[in-house]
């Protein structure tokens, strides 16, 4: 299976993605793959603005130890729950709702997820064009959240575009 | 394949151990890095403070007032 990696134009071709560490990221501190072309394109076309361009770079993994909340319904509810547990733990004690990048600093943190190479996710897409149907969020836009980056088998240069 | 009973074990084991105090310190280290890691590194150094003196002169004003009556309402009558 392949996956993009998208990031703004640079001088030089990267070899490897970039590890992304803002606080927003929403499974923590990880490499990003998108597992569509087009949400890569979008991506780039958006956010990756800082030089005007944006490359996208292919990449192919070994076997990869996935927690796959997008669909294996057994992850998924797995996931929740221990979210959810968290969470719980965190606000009863303190009072305090933990916010994503809490969360995910915990996890990290403490180790738990050591054996997972990645975790595979869905949200919504804002790209007007994912869409066929008006009003209808038919379609997952998936992510691959890369902790292990040993597990790249291939990473290369794949396509170019420019930013809206 | 994932050992999830392996992982639900370690987070279960972890919560258990944690306490009110231990999460609260915990969230403060946490949000204190963050602050840091916005401030960066180094030590703070205090401002040195300079006073500004602003002069006026009264009864030789450097500025005009305008006086020119309008007819039309005054915009925060259309609030009524």
């Amino acid at each position: 299976m392949e996956y993009y990696h998208t990031q703004e134009k640079r001088n030089e071709k990267i070899t490897g993605p970039i590890m992304c560490t803002k606080d927003n990221a929403w499974l923590g501190n990880a490499y990003y793959f998108w597992e569509d072309k087009s949400d890569a394109i979008y991506w780039g076309s958006s956010s990756k603005r800082k030089t005007g361009k944006y490359e996208i770079y292919k990449a192919q993994f070994a076997e990869l130890n996935v927690l796959d909340t997008v669909f294996n319904r057994l992850e998924y509810e797995f996931f929740v729950k221990q979210i959810e547990k968290i969470s719980i733990k965190f606000i009863k004690t303190t009072g305090f709702k933990p916010t994503l990048k809490e969360i995910n600093d915990y996890l990290m943190e403490n180790n738990v997820l050591s054996e997972v190479d990645g975790i595979l996710f869905q949200d919504i897409s804002s790209n007007p064009h994912h869409y066929l149907v008006r009003g209808m969020q038919y379609k997952k836009r998936i992510q691959l959240a890369l902790y292990n980056r040993n597990k790249i088998s291939t990473f290369v240069s794949h396509y170019e575009g420019v930013c809206n | 394949m994932i050992d999830l009973k392996k992982i639900e074990d370690k987070i279960d084991i972890l919560l258990d151990k944690e306490t009110k105090a231990s999460l609260e310190e915990w969230l403060l280290k946490n949000r204190y890095k963050n602050i840091n890691k916005l401030i960066g590194k180094g030590s703070f150094v205090s401002l040195k403070t300079e006073g500004v003196q602003f002069k006026s002169n009264i009864a030789h004003a450097n500025y005009k007032v305008s006086v020119k009556e309008s007819s039309s309402v005054p915009s925060n009558r259309f609030a009524a």
